[in-house]
Parts: C-alpha cells; sequence; structure tokens
C-alpha cells in the first residue's frame, strides 16, 4: 500500500486523535497526528513531565484509563506517525493545505482528508482582579500540579463550575497544597433531584463521589451555589472574595467572602477550539450545553466539508471518554468513506458504541441544569474589568462600542481591538459574545463570532521565511 | 474484551503487527536527567522534560511576563493558548508553558520586546 | 431602522463611503444613510494606511513589487534574465488628486478629534524607498527625474544617512530616496472617524445588505436594504470591490474587478522604524500601536481572500531583508483585502448620463486611504452643484467608452510573459 497516498493528518494527540488513529491502524491506514505538545496525551491525558511511573497520580483513573489508549497506540505505532511540537497555525484553502509549525519552519498537510481534535480550552469570565498573577484556568492550575508536581500556590481556592474543580482540589491537596475552598457556582439541590438518572453510568457517578469523599475526609470546605466576585493583590493575588450566587448565578454582594489565597484556578465551562473547523469553512452551529459554536456533523462525526471529520470535545464538550468513542467513529467514517470499509459492516462496529455514547449523553446531560453558564455571570464586572487580556481592553470600551451601534463580534473587534492579542480572542471572545447577546437582548448566532486569521499563534517571521 | 486488539479485520495487505514493549518504544528525554540553566541570570537546577513554567513554578516565580502593552502577568490557561507567559529564551519570545527547559538556556522573565530590543546589539 | 426616506444613501461603509457620508453630513439639511455590511476582503482592514501621495502615484508600494514578481515569473518562465520590470507611472492629473488629498488630512484631522470622533492616527513619517542595488538606483532616479516640480518633496539618503535615519535597516542597503510628505494613517481608525463624525452630524448607518436599486424613468427612486426599500433622491456607489454588483443594479457595467493583497502583521514593537519603507520586494509600515504591517502581493484571482504559503513567505523574506531584526519577531496576523481596481488605476467618480441620482465613488485600487478625502469632497460638490475641486473629466466613467488606456493587471501579465 503507498503510504503517501493513505495518509490522514489528525489534530490533536489527546483521547479523540489517538483513538481515530488507533482505528485507522487496525485497517493498515496509516495516519499523521499533529500534536504542539511534546508527547501525546492531549490536556487530560497529558504525561506528568518527570514520566508517568514516577507520577504519584500514576493510580489516578485518568491515568489508568491514559495507560490503556497509551498501550494500543504502543501496538500500532508503525501505523502512527506522531509530529509532536507542531502547532496548526490555520488553513490555506488556496494551497489546499493546513500549515503547522515546529518552531523552525512551515510544514504544509493536504487539507481534504482531516481528522480534527483539537479539544478545548476553558472559557474565561472577566471579574476584577482575575489579571493578578497567582490566577489561572482550573486546568490551568491542575495541570501543574499533576504533571509538573509543582505547587502553583500554598493557599489555593478552586472557584467555578463542573467536575474538575473537584479532581483539581484532590490532586492539588495530594502534593501538599492547602485547599483553602472548593466553590461550585451549581446549586446542590439540582444536583441530587437528578440523582436518579446518573446511575447509569455509575463509574463516573462513583469517580466524582470519590473525589467529595476526599475533600470530606481532608476537611476542604466545598461551597455550592457560590461563585467568583472579585481579586484583591498588589502585584499578585493575595485575596479571593466569592459570594452566594442567586438562581441567574448573580452574586449576592453582601453576603460576600473573602479567602486569603496566594493562587487560584477559576473556570466556567470550556469552549470547542474551533479556529480550525472556521478556517476550513466548515458549517456551524451555537449549542450551549456543548461549550457554544460547534462544526455541525452528521452521526458519523462528518463536517460539512467533504473529507473533514471531527471528534472529541472541538466538536461539542462532552469529556475524554465520549472522545475515545467519537475517534473511533470518525476513524470507521474514514474507512468507509475511502471504501476500506462497507457500511453494513462500519454499522456493525459502533452497534455497542453507539448504546455506551447515548448512555453517556443522557447522564452528562443531567448535569446542564445544574452548570449550564447563567446570565449573572456577564454582571459581575465593573466598567473597569479588563476582558481582554492581550489587548488591555476594559468591559467600559465594550459598552462605549455597544452604545455607538456595534452588533457583532466583528465590529465589536475592530472598534474595541478585543481578539487582537496574542490569543486571538481565545480567552475573551466567548465571554464578549454572551455579553453582547446580552447586552442586545438577541441571539449568539446573530452576534456571531471572531474570524480568526493565519497563523493562529502567532510565529516568528524567521520560521515563515525559512523553506 | 477488548476490540481494539481485534486482528482479524485487517486487510491482507497490510502486516501482521507484533505487540512491542512499551517503554522500549519510547524515544523520548530521559527525566530523571538533571539540566541547569538561568533565569534571569540566577543558575537554577531542573530535570529534563520539565517544562520553563514548571521550572518558575518550582521557583516561586508568579509572576512572569509582561504583556505587549506592558502589563505584568502570571501563567494563566497553562497550555498554550493564552500568551500570558510568554519568557524570552536564549532572546527568542516563547510561550513558558510550552517550552522545555534545556542546559544552558537563558530564560528572561518580565520582559518586554522595548527592553529587549533596546539592549539588543542592532547587527545584521 | 427609523427612517425608510433619505436625501442620500451611501452604499459601502468603507473608508471612502464613511469619508463621503462626514462630507456629506456637514450640511445639517440633508439626510444621509451609509449601508455596510462586513464582507471578507474588506479593503480598508487590509490597508497600510499610507498617505503616499508621491509614492503611489509612482507606482512604489503594491506596484514595485508586482513588477518585481512579475519579472522573476517571466525569468522562471523564459529563463530570460533581462531588467526588472518596473511600474509605470500615472498621469499628472493623478498626481495633482493625490497630492491635493493628502493636503487635506491635517485639516480633516483637527476638524474630527474637535468633533469628538475618534483619533485616526495622522503621523508625520515620509516614505523611504530603499536600494540594495544599482538598478533600484537607476530607478529611484528615473522616479526623480520624471517628477522635477516635486523635487522639494523629495530628499536622497546615502548609507550612513540612511543607517542614521533608519538603524535597523538593512547595512547592505546603499540609501533611499525619501519622500518627505508621504505620511500615513491607522486605516480603520480612519474609517472609524469618518463614520462617527458622520453619525455625531447625524448620519444614520444601516447594516445590512443592498440588494437592489430602483430606477425608474431615468431617476433613482429606491434602495433595496434587508428586504425592506430606502427611498432616497440620491445613490453614491462606494462599494469597493463590489461596486461592479452595485453598477450591475442600475444598468452600468462599472470595470471594477478585485485585486487581491495579502498584508502580515507583527507583535506590537517599540519604534523600530521612523518612516514607512518601499523596498521591491515589500512595503513595511509601524503603526501607532507599534504593530508592524507588511505587504502586499497583487492577485487577480476573483474574491479569493485566503492566504498562501508562497506569498506570505515572499513578502516575509522582503521584510526580514529590510529590517534583519523582523526574523526573531512574531507574525501575529496574516489576512487579505480586495482591492478595487480598475484598468487604467484610477478611480471612477462622478455622475453617470441617463441615470440622475446616481454617483460613482468607487474604484480605487490602491490609494483608497489616501483619495478618501478628496473624493468626499468632489462628491460633495456635485452633491451642492458647486464646480468640483478639480477637473472630473479622466474621471468619469465614460471615459472608458472613449479611448481604453489599458494597464489592467492581466494585460500587464500578457506583455511580461
Amino acid at each position: 500500500m503507498n503510504k503517501e497516498n493513505t495518509n490522514v493528518t489528525i489534530v490533536g494527540a489527546g483521547p479523540a486523535g489517538l483513538s481515530a488513529a488507533i482505528t485507522l491502524a487496525k485497517y493498515g491506514v496509516h495516519s499523521t497526528i499533529l500534536d504542539d505538545n511534546s508527547n501525546y496525551g492531549g490536556a487530560i491525558y497529558k504525561v506528568p513531565e518527570r514520566g508517568m511511573e514516577r507520577s504519584i497520580f500514576k493510580d489516578e483513573k485518568t491515568f489508568v484509563k491514559a495507560r490503556e489508549l497509551f498501550k494500543k497506540v504502543e501496538h500500532y505505532s508503525e501505523y502512527i506517525h506522531f509530529k509532536f511540537n507542531h502547532e496548526v497555525l490555520g488553513n490555506l484553502d488556496i494551497d489546499n493545505k493546513i500549515v503547522a509549525s515546529d518552531g523552525v519552519t512551515l510544514s504544509q498537510f493536504d487539507n481534504k482528508r482531516l481528522i480534527l481534535c483539537a479539544g478545548c480550552y476553558e472559557n474565561s469570565i472577566p471579574f476584577e482582579g482575575w489579571t493578578l498573577p497567582g490566577i489561572m484556568t482550573v486546568g490551568g492550575i491542575q495541570l501543574q500540579a499533576k504533571c509538573g508536581n509543582v505547587q502553583p500556590g500554598k493557599n489555593v481556592a478552586l472557584v467555578g463550575t463542573g467536575p474538575l474543580l473537584l479532581l483539581a482540589a484532590k490532586q492539588l491537596h495530594m502534593i501538599g497544597v492547602n485547599v483553602v475552598a472548593v466553590v461550585e457556582a451549581g446549586r446542590r439541590s439540582q444536583l441530587v433531584n437528578k440523582g436518579f438518572s446518573l446511575l447509569k453510568q455509575k463509574d463516573l457517578l462513583l469517580e466524582g463521589l470519590g473525589y467529595i469523599k476526599y475533600l470530606k475526609k481532608e476537611k476542604i470546605p466545598l461551597y455550592y451555589g457560590y461563585g467568583v466576585v472579585r481579586a484583591e493583590g498588589e502585584n499578585e493575588l493575595t485575596k479571593l472574595v466569592i459570594a452566594p450566587y442567586s438562581k441567574e448565578w448573580e452574586p449576592i454582594r453582601s453576603k460576600a467572602i473573602t479567602l486569603d489565597v496566594d493562587a487560584a484556578g477559576i473556570g466556567y465551562g470550556y469552549v470547542p477550539r474551533i479556529q480550525l473547523t472556521q478556517m476550513l469553512n466548515c458549517d456551524h452551529e451555537y449549542d450551549p450545553n456543548r461549550g457554544g459554536f460547534i462544526p455541525v456533523t452528521d452521526e458519523w462525526q462528518r463536517t460539512s466539508q467533504k473529507g473533514i471529520y471531527v471528534a472529541g470535545d472541538m466538536g461539542g464538550i462532552f469529556g475524554s471518554q465520549m472522545a475515545i468513542y467519537q475517534g473511533e467513529i470518525a476513524g470507521l467514517a474514514y474507512l468507509e468513506d475511502n471504501g476500506y470499509l462497507s457500511v453494513d459492516s462500519m454499522k456493525k462496529e459502533v452497534k455497542g458504541l453507539r448504546k455506551k455514547m447515548n448512555n453517556l449523553k443522557r447522564f452528562q446531560s443531567s448535569f446542564y441544569k445544574f452548570s449550564s453558564l447563567k446570565k449573572g455571570l456577564t454582571k459581575i464586572q465593573t466598567p473597569e474589568t479588563i476582558v481582554c487580556r492581550c489587548e488591555n481592553v476594559k468591559l467600559q470600551e465594550l459598552d462605549k462600542s455597544i452604545k455607538e451601534g456595534a452588533k457583532d463580534m466583528m465590529t465589536l473587534k475592530m472598534t474595541t481591538r478585543v481578539g487582537m492579542g496574542d490569543c486571538q480572542g481565545k480567552m475573551c471572545g466567548n465571554f464578549c459574545s454572551m455579553y453582547m447577546s446580552e447586552k442586545l437582548n438577541c441571539s449568539r448566532e446573530k452576534v456571531g463570532t471572531l474570524r480568526p486569521r493565519f497563523p493562529m499563534a502567532a510565529v516568528s517571521f524567521g520560521v515563515i521565511v525559512k523553506k | 474484551m477488548n476490540n481494539f486488539f481485534n486482528k482479524k479485520k485487517l486487510p491482507s495487505s497490510s502486516k501482521i503487527i507484533n505487540e512491542r514493549d512499551l517503554d522500549s518504544a519510547k524515544k523520548r528525554p530521559n527525566k530523571t536527567q538533571k539540566v541547569s540553566l538561568y533565569i534571569d541570570g540566577e543558575r537554577v537546577e531542573a530535570f529534563q522534560g520539565m517544562s520553563v513554567l514548571t521550572c518558575l513554578f518550582a521557583h516561586e516565580k508568579k509572576i512572569i511576563s509582561k504583556g505587549t502593552n506592558n502589563q505584568i502577568t502570571g501563567a494563566y490557561c497553562g497550555m498554550g493558548i493564552c500568551f500570558c507567559c510568554t519568557v524570552f529564551v536564549d532572546g527568542v519570545k516563547k510561550r513558558a508553558c510550552k517550552t522545555l527547559v534545556e542546559n544552558g538556556a537563558e530564560v528572561i522573565t518580565k520582559a518586554s520586546r522595548n527592553d529587549l530590543i533596546a539592549k539588543s546589539n542592532i547587527n545584521n | 431602522m427609523k427612517n425608510n426616506k433619505f436625501d442620500i444613501v451611501i452604499v459601502g461603509g468603507g473608508v471612502v463611503g464613511a469619508s463621503v457620508a462626514y462630507e456629506l453630513s456637514k450640511d445639517s439639511s440633508l439626510s444621509i444613510a451609509l449601508i455596510d455590511i462586513k464582507k471578507p476582503g474588506n479593503a480598508t482592514q487590509a490597508s497600510a494606511g499610507g498617505l503616499w501621495a508621491i509614492g503611489e502615484s509612482v507606482g512604489l508600494g503594491c506596484g514595485v513589487i508586482f513588477f518585481k514578481t512579475l519579472s522573476k515569473k517571466r525569468q522562471e518562465n523564459h529563463g530570460v534574465i533581462g531588467e526588472v520590470a518596473r511600474p509605470h507611472q500615472l498621469p499628472p492629473f493623478f498626481f495633482d488628486f493625490c497630492l491635493k488629498s493628502n493636503d487635506m488630512f491635517p485639516g480633516l484631522y483637527k476638524e474630527l478629534i474637535e468633533l469628538g470622533a475618534c483619533d485616526f492616527k495622522l503621523e508625520k513619517t515620509g516614505l523611504k524607498f530603499i536600494m540594495y542595488d544599482q538598478d533600484d538606483l537607476k530607478y529611484a532616479q528615473g522616479i526623480y527625474n520624471s517628477i522635477p516640480h516635486l523635487k522639494d518633496q523629495m530628499a536622497w539618503l546615502n548609507q550612513e544617512e540612511l543607517i542614521i535615519d533608519e538603524p535597523f535597516i538593512n547595512k547592505k542597503a546603499i540609501g533611499a530616496l525619501e519622500f518627505l510628505k508621504d505620511d500615513q494613517v491607522n486605516p480603520y481608525l480612519l474609517m472609524n472617524s469618518f463614520r462617527d463624525g458622520a453619525r455625531i452630524n447625524g448620519a444614520e448607518i444601516i447594516k445590512g445588505e443592498v440588494t437592489d436599486v430602483e430606477v425608474i424613468n431615468g431617476k433613482v427612486q429606491s434602495v433595496t436594504v434587508n428586504d425592506g426599500k430606502i427611498y432616497c433622491n440620491t445613490v453614491v456607489n462606494a462599494a469597493g470591490a463590489w461596486a461592479k454588483e452595485i453598477g450591475n443594479m442600475v444598468g452600468l457595467s462599472l470595470p471594477i474587478e478585485p485585486v487581491k493583497g495579502q498584508v502580515l502583521l507583527s507583535e506590537k514593537l517599540p519604534p523600530i522604524m521612523r518612516s514607512c519603507i518601499s523596498t521591491s520586494d515589500c512595503y513595511i509600515a509601524q503603526k501607532d500601536n507599534g504593530e508592524v504591517l507588511i505587504g502586499s502581493t497583487t492577485e487577480n484571482i476573483g474574491y479569493e481572500t485566503s492566504g498562501s504559503l508562497s506569498h506570505l513567505r515572499s513578502l516575509a523574506a522582503g521584510a526580514v531583508k529590510a529590517l534583519p531584526l523582523l526574523r526573531n519577531i512574531d507574525c501575529k496576523r496574516t489576512w487579505a483585502g480586495l482591492r478595487p481596481g480598475t484598468p487604467d488605476e484610477v478611480p471612477i467618480l462622478g455622475p453617470v448620463d441617463g441615470i440622475e441620482g446616481y454617483l460613482n465613488a468607487c474604484g480605487h485600487f490602491r490609494t483608497g486611504i489616501l483619495t478618501s478625502a478628496i473624493t468626499a469632497r468632489i462628491i460633495s460638490d456635485l452633491v451642492n452643484d458647486n464646480e468640483p475641486i478639480i477637473d472630473l473629466k479622466p474621471f468619469l466613467l465614460d471615459r472608458f467608452s472613449k479611448k481604453v488606456v489599458n494597464h489592467s493587471v492581466e494585460k500587464m501579465e500578457d506583455i511580461l510573459t
């Protein structure tokens, strides 16, 4: 078989990408996986910097699952070609190529045979003082503990919503950090009501309960129905103010509590990393329960563009287990579309998988009410709050632009410079569109998204020039 | 149980794959080996495979970067997306969280382009 | 929409349309609507913002880059190593048009700031043509000698003087010809400033796509926007690269084609250049916020706005050659704009025989930012029945039906290949 002709490019070496590659390899199809990390695993299965076996977390559930997946990858290593430290910079449609940088030069990959598994990043909600050193995303702070094995602070609070708060708290505590508080915006009453439907996914439920048990045992305070108000500190974080959240997650400031912390992880959900599907002109839709704008796919993970498949959180937030399932489905769809597999055998292959996926979906949907972001999050800011970290744009500048007639994200960008910095709006874009749609009382679709530009991550002119 | 290892569906043209030992297949840095590097002129030790950001945290450095508008920033997303942890490694702007430590590397924190260009030897 | 009747409807909210809206809005008796839609390829937002009155007229900036690319292509295709082809200069009336417009900016700046519009960052920079070899020198001498009446606006810099003036320039450059009054603005802030001015003066800005212009008995009646009719006495076509479509709606065939230009933008830097720079590989302008903009290609491939690596590489290489320190500087974004190109590279302005109430303000090709000011003045003169401040004849649409001086991109490619 001609290797060149069968080469599929997979973007992202997390659970979805690995699973897709394994599926292809089972049928003798080679794939090239691009990832900007120096190892596979993505964010969730990221291997500790000093090796997995040396980590104190090596028996944690995530690592057990990761090891299982990595073993399969190694098994098929002949078919799976990794290009680590390759950051995808975008699609150049006229060249029919996606372009990646390895920090020295640019390389190009066919944009007609792609399985995209770029994952997600955490949704940032700006608040007064959130740019102080010491404040990170929950995932960012957890990675330091889990993979770096360093303490990001002595006294840490974890604030936001979702199960990662609990996991991060446990892991930080395990490496000796004093976890001051875990602050969950969702209300316990909404969680308990759903208890019955959760039973379908015993594993995940027990995993979550295990974290809660750990926190209880270690006497780490867990607040439900509370959220962030502001952060204080001279040059670094010293105090974090939290308060009870109303039903709509509006802080009740009169009941605020001040926590003495030198680091905090804040995370209000996740945003699918859709910049590449946007650049590839795939159709997108808005689904608040899956993180916002996501590429439209059929049930076989095919996007609206022929030959381009999406799997994992990039196509809507469902977590790592779903990513593995979707990766397999995307792989099978590729195999079927390219004649390696008949429709019938493809359908046979996924029968059991579909059932597992449906159960998982049902399990997750029972959290929507508990964890979905509420309007109040656009009301914790003051006019002086910095919204865009890169360009130092304040909330009042957004207000001014909206008052002067900006009705969409592109106009907001041109008038205020939000999204014109290094991150190209990945940190503030979701909040800005949320805020704008609140202010204008219109749909998120109408407000739209920022248009990603090549290169999606800054790259030196020297790298561009070097052939 | 594990259907991934079910090889019977392999097309005839593909080779039979031998199961390989997990560890021997890895061609990754030896993670016990120590390296030394300089953070703002100060010599520090780190393990190979460690990110510059981890190394900075290990030395309790939280103020890491000076943004393009000269605002002070610390690491934020920790996974290469926000660019809040940019430092200069041997004169080249890099994200600390995405850059691995190297023996002898000179890391400069809290520097902006202004400082560096002013200092740089203008050389063709 | 509060209103569905206006005296004047301007189609196209780029820098030209916004400038026209602002100028007309000074007369408070006129009701004005500016209709804008965001489309990929908006040329204002991909512009360098150079007010290069002489530079553009003699073909520097994109022109000289394009011709070097063509010569290279010719060499590759035919193996002929000849002299590098250089762009033609535009006719004297165009110089006059550009220079007059350039002179308006200091006044406009003051006026708009006083009105409360945003600061469009007018900067006195000058434009330097950087010379690397004798070929470049010969070309620069040709320019210098062809415009003796503008000698006081040009200056020669030898190698030493150039390095003192531009310490980051390639030390191998042999000198430069500087155009002292060719300055710069921030292009989208200019557009925003004009819009602010127009809004403050009471003009209405409407977001939407124009799908029809109704003409009855040779007179413009209305414009259809977002499925609703807006009645008006006058419609101004300032639709940039899409002006042809608007022309079609009133039965005109405007010879305007999109001409794609790709640009690259650096991260923010402290001042590394005193002037804007044009070499025969690229132009470079450091903007008010410290970002360095590098442009630009000239491509005749329709409304496509995707980047292409070969073009981006050659522009980046040109910039790294001119300013070697850029090698380690980050490129933050690239994108492309669609210039509204005309066959003779001269805008199409003013009325058209047989269609009352229709005015062209389009086809500005590479000089829309620079000539937005004078275009607005001309349209305002026409609306108010005043004698336009320049002779409009060479800018009227009917020049094409008479004698065609065709310098179009395609034609040039034919001649050279």
